[in-house]
């Protein structure tokens, strides 16, 4: 009987989707990336990075393309930069452990821990097969394991300033600020030998910052640096009015290989170790970051005007200068830059092979330049931390209007409607007699499924993508500078006006929080080409927003801002009047005070007319239904012909709370009405945790919930009835009629989740699916019909016919419901669903630190032909039956006329 | 006596010191044939990514500094779908581990295996559906053939056999073939001038009847 049941599960999830083989990548696609890079060491092999999403991975120098990436859990980040030892790369861990991988596969080679309790000072690669790890009380020498090792004895209050490196020589220089007592640690390893050494800095230099630039240490006090180069002894003094910097400097950084960069407010210069001594080399303007390339070169790259010039180190000279132009157009300028070698394809084109540069800018992209923009590659890594993301419909024609001047003269109408008809024409005459006389863009024009869409992101940096779903190009991207995710970690993203108001500009506002003054900012865009509309700085932090059904008079749908000073904005502005007639309900979370309030539209301003106060500790989890979500049944029809009407409200919310700990955690899942603040269903959930992952659909509620109890997950539904038919097919919240009942089920579910979404058709005929996305990097997708609260466990009659599964408490999926087959997505943080021109077919968006793009038949494609369907039989078919037809009119005729002359 | 005693001592004090601070390696062996570089695309997780472990070259995997508790350990890797095991860390018994099937409905019910874990893995787990594709010996197997060709065979083979032995069959047969041409029943042509030539625009009639 089970094993009975268990085979119909999986039939029923066969039928639901899957895709064939060959159809790999034909709807779908899967872009990886590694995050905002962190450390960085190159090689001509590879740029090994560490990045913010604690991933370790190998990027190839000619074209960006990741060689392979390793994810570390939470505890176990890579703090320091990594080394390049031979064919490994090591990296060592805040675990207190090493790791060896192999440069080119990214295998791990060696995992061991490091031997000392106190971890380690610095650690360095010297030669080939050399390595130098240094703890306060040993220095090891030698590759995988330790070969040699020499004690040392280094005081705790000495704190690791940084480390140089010439030739064969290590030396690490240990400081003490409030003393400023140092103390240097020399390796030579052509002998292997360890020696200590005082190195003391002149009392007056308590505090000072130390940089090290490869074979040198410097540190800048008042007007007066102090350095030290290797194998040297004791620090110089170098007053800088001495070397002709004659304005005032407040800082230097390190600019590789003994070079420099001390700056001011008005003017920098880049100052250099030469021949044992400190020298001015060039002055410079202020911001820009330089770094050593070659023997006697420094690249300087200017934050300002985007320039990269190249100057000899000896004179001052500058040999070659270029301007990164429209590639560093959008990004908030460089953070870092790092050489390539100088085998690199990229090397500067100059009468000096220098190499190229990698460099990390403000957006989280990377790029390789070269001597020109054409040579080297981006990486728009801030895809990889997109937090909001919506999908767009494309306009229905690829036009782009010209004028964007709206005239109010009927005749200049006509006459702008007739030039635009007459270009639409010239259009499609071009497109079909092969003469592109102006330019068509094909990809920006709506497909007749509707099927492909522009992906509107947006990453915690600020940054604004749009993608086309259909080629995962990136049509636009544009860098909103001061702006930041708001509370909840997410920005809104709203459409207010759709491309179809030719030649009105579609729009799209964002809001998020201003970085400077932490107030809410709405920013306005035109999804087609990325321009700025409108932008508003408020004076309070955003409370909620609320997009309503009506229009202004040029169809952009009027928006509402609520600030926390209870003060409503309407965008487009001043539209109060539009709206204030209609009954407008705010709910507010006020995760601090474990609170709910409900407000009411009162002019611009709000008026609290419910509070709910929620019992527990935390707020895990608060969801509230899809406002453009079409429900298409009011009932169910049972197995006798009876219909179990469906509770169907569009205002409500669900909150899960969390409280005590230990054995004695619960959770409470409530929904409320967010008009009346009614407490429609409440569940308590003992010895069960976070965290939860809610869904409201329709009338049923899903959760994803943790039972400590039993150390497995469930899913749990519920879905809300009517006990009688209801009158009226409009919805009061503020009336409720009949109160309503729950039908409620639990499964064991395998994996945790990192986000749910359920799929949405356009008039939502089609059977709903659920998507999970495992915290593995899969999705599946679950038909609703397994997730039915109403599964039986021992089916009657009535129940078979009504088609019902019969209840297995483990939620089991097979291979074929994972819609990412054999892809694994690295940590994804959500899913957004959006829905087609075809009933059959909803797309789903899944971002994280990777992107996933697919369409999901949720009951197949019943709505479209197969694609080995045989037009050429079909049509040959219908050719030999009118043969036939005609062949037989004529003999029939014949076999008539016959008869009649009988 | 003695040296039990103070053993258990030891290990009771050994308990005391590290249970709260100490934290213990799970070991194990992957094994996948077929699939080339495995390694590079497997990642082992304990309790769905709060600790990590990345197979080696051999095959095997430490997951390392794991605090004593209960843990699910999987092998992820994309092409397959590997049952996960659970591993229990004793914190009262130094860092004992046990591994265990994973039963998520009778978690109570335990079912011990290996440990150091093995995982080994033949087969990809096929996450496509498999296309249709048409074959001559579909035909034989297809249930609706034999029933077709039965009657066939009656009609045609089984009258050749009796006619050969016996006079009286084959005027039954005479007669039976008598039946079938019988003048009462409709001629096939005759219908079809009737429906297609009986009016005067047969073509289009004709054509509406293909479109249907």
């Amino acid at each position: 009987m089970f094993k009975r049941t268990v085979l119909l599960v999986l039939v029923l999830i066969a039928v639901v989707q899957s895709i064939y083989e060959d159809q790999i990548g034909l709807y779908d696609w899967h872009q990886r990336y590694v995050g905002a890079v962190e450390h960085r060491i190159a090689d001509s092999r590879a740029i090994v990075v560490i990045t913010k999403k604690n991933i370790l991975a190998a990027l190839h120098p000619k074209t960006g393309a990741i060689m392979w990436r390793r994810k570390f859990n939470e505890e176990d980040t890579v703090t320091v930069d990594p080394v390049i030892c031979g064919e490994e790369v090591v990296t060592y861990h805040s675990t207190n452990r090493y790791r060896h991988w192999d440069i080119l596969t990214g295998m791990l080679t060696l995992d061991t821990p490091h031997h000392e309790e106190d971890g380690l000072l610095f650690y360095a690669s010297l030669s080939y097969e050399k390595m130098i790890r240094v703890t306060r009380n040993n220095v090891y020498w030698g590759k995988n394991d330790n070969i040699g090792s020499s004690p040392i004895d280094i005081s705790p209050s000495m704190k690791l300033a940084g480390f140089m490196r010439s030739g064969s020589k290590v030396e690490g220089f240990l400081f003490d600020p409030s003393t400023a007592q140092g103390v240097s640690i020399k390796y030579d390893a052509n002998h292997d030998t360890v020696q200590v050494a005082e190195a003391a800095l002149p009392s007056t230099t308590q505090g000072i910052k130390l940089v090290t630039s490869e074979d040198s240490i410097a540190g800048l006090q008042g007007d007066s640096v102090f350095y030290k180069t290797i194998g040297e002894d004791s620090f110089l003094e170098v007053k800088l009015s001495d070397i002709g910097i004659t304005w005032s400097v407040d800082s230097i950084s390190a600019a590789g290989k003994s070079a420099y960069i001390v700056s001011g407010k008005q003017m920098s210069a880049v100052i250099a170790v030469m021949d044992g001594a400190m020298r001015a080399v060039k002055a410079i303007s202020k911001d820009v970051i330089g770094q050593v390339v070659g023997s006697d070169h420094i690249a300087l790259v200017s934050r300002a005007d985007h320039t990269v010039s190249l100057v000899q180190l000896s004179n001052g000279f500058e040999a070659h200068s270029y301007s990164l132009g429209e590639l560093a157009e959008g990004r908030g300028g460089v953070l870092s830059m790092t050489t390539l070698t100088a085998s690199h394809p990229c090397s500067l084109m100059t009468t000096v092979r220098v190499p190229g540069l990698f460099l990390t800018w403000k957006d989280q992209s990377v790029t390789v330049v070269g001597s020109n923009e054409t040579c080297g590659w981006i990486r728009e890594e801030s895809l990889s931390s997109v937090v909001s993301a919506t999908l767009l419909d494309l306009p229905a024609s690829s036009f782009i209007p010209v004028s964007l001047h709206r005239h109010t003269n009927p005749i200049k109408l006509w006459t702008e409607r007739i030039t635009m008809q007459l270009q639409d024409l010239q259009k499609f005459i071009n497109l079909y007699f092969g003469t592109a006389l102006i330019d068509v863009s094909p990809e920006m024009e709506r497909d007749s499924f509707n099927l492909n869409k522009l992906i509107f992101a947006i990453s915690t940096c600020g940054k604004v993508h749009v993608l086309h779903s259909g080629t995962a190009r990136i049509i636009w991207s544009r860098y909103l500078d001061n702006i930041a995710p708001l509370s909840n970690g997410q920005y809104q993203v709203h459409m207010i006006r759709s491309a179809s108001h030719y030649p009105l500009p579609a729009l799209v506002a964002v809001l998020g929080t201003s970085l400077d003054s932490k107030k809410a900012v709405l920013t306005v865009l035109n999804p087609l080409d990325g321009s700025l509309q409108y932008r508003q700085e408020f004076e309070s932090k955003l409370a909620q927003i609320q997009l309503t059904a009506v229009e202004d008079n040029e169809f952009a749908k009027v928006m509402l801002i609520l600030t926390d000073d209870n003060e409503v904005h309407t965008y487009p502005p001043r539209l109060h009047k539009l709206v204030e007639h209609l009954p407008l309900y705010f709910t507010l979370v006020y995760p601090d005070q474990m609170e709910l309030k409900g407000f009411f539209l009162k002019g611009t301003r709000v008026e609290e007319t419910w509070s709910a106060h929620l019992r527990g500790d935390k707020i895990l989890d608060v969801k509230s239904k899809a406002t453009n979500d079409a429900v298409y049944s009011q009932g169910r029809v049972l197995g006798d012909r009876s219909v179990l009407h469906k509770y169907i409200n569009p205002n409500v919310m669900a909150v899960a709370v969390e409280s005590g700990t230990g054995d004695k955690v619960l959770v409470d899942v409530q929904l409320y009405d967010m008009i009346s603040g009614t407490q429609l269903y409440h569940a308590r959930h003992k010895q069960y945790s976070g965290p939860v992952h809610l869904l409201v659909v329709e009338n049923w509620l899903l959760y994803h919930i943790w039972c400590s109890k039993l150390r497995r997950y469930e899913v749990v539904v519920v879905e809300f009835f009517l006990p009688s038919a209801p009158n009226t097919t409009e919805f009061s919240s503020l009336f409720p009629r009949t109160p309503s009942f729950s039908i409620q089920q639990a499964y064991i579910a395998t994996s945790p989740l990192s986000a749910v979404a359920v799929t949405t058709t356009l008039k939502s005929i089609t059977n709903r699916a659920v998507l999970f996305a495992e915290s593995g990097g899969r999705i599946a997708l679950v038909p609703k019909a397994l997730l039915d609260p109403r599964r039986p466990t021992i089916p009657t009659a009535e129940d078979r016919q009504e088609q019902l599964v019969p209840y297995t408490p483990q939620l089991a999926l097979a291979p074929m419901s994972y819609v990412t087959y054999n892809k694994t997505l690295q940590d994804i943080t959500g899913m957004v669903t959006g829905v087609t021109g075809l009933e059959s077919t909803s797309l789903l968006f899944a971002y994280g630190t990777d992107l996933y793009f697919a369409r999901v038949t949720p009951a197949k494609t019943f709505d479209m032909l197969n694609e080995d369907f045989d037009y050429y039989l079909i049509g040959l078919v219908l050719l030999g039956l009118c043969f036939a037809t005609i062949v037989t009119q004529a003999l029939a005729e014949n076999k008539a006329l016959n008869k009649k002359w009988k | 006596m003695f040296w039990s005693v103070l053993f258990g001592f030891i290990a009771i004090w050994y308990d005391v010191i590290l249970a709260s601070e100490s934290a213990y390696d799970i070991r194990g062996q992957i094994a996948i044939s077929n699939d080339p570089g495995w390694q590079t695309r497997t990642l082992i997780s304990a309790n769905f990514g709060e600790y990590h472990g990345y197979a080696q070259q051999n095959g095997s995997f430490v997951i390392p500094n794991v605090k004593p508790g209960s843990y699910i350990v999987e092998v992820l890797n994309p092409n397959y779908i590997i049952a996960p095991v659970r591993v229990e860390i004793s914190s009262k018994a130094s860092g004992r581990i046990r591994a265990r099937k994973v039963d998520y409905v009778q978690p109570n019910e335990v079912m011990l295996v290996k440990y150091p874990l093995t995982f080994r893995v033949a087969d990809r787990t096929n996450f496509f559906e498999k296309r249709e594709t048409w074959h001559i010996t579909d035909v034989f197997s297809s249930p609706m053939v034999p029933m077709l060709l039965l009657p066939v065979f009656f009609m045609l083979v089984l009258p050749k056999i009796k006619d050969m032995q016996d006079p009286e069959t084959k005027k039954e047969l005479e007669d039976a073939s008598k039946m079938m041409s019988n003048p009462q029943m409709p001629d096939m042509s005759d219908m079809l001038t009737s429906l297609l030539g009986g009016t005067k625009k047969p073509k289009k009639i004709a054509s509406s009847k293909i479109r249907r």
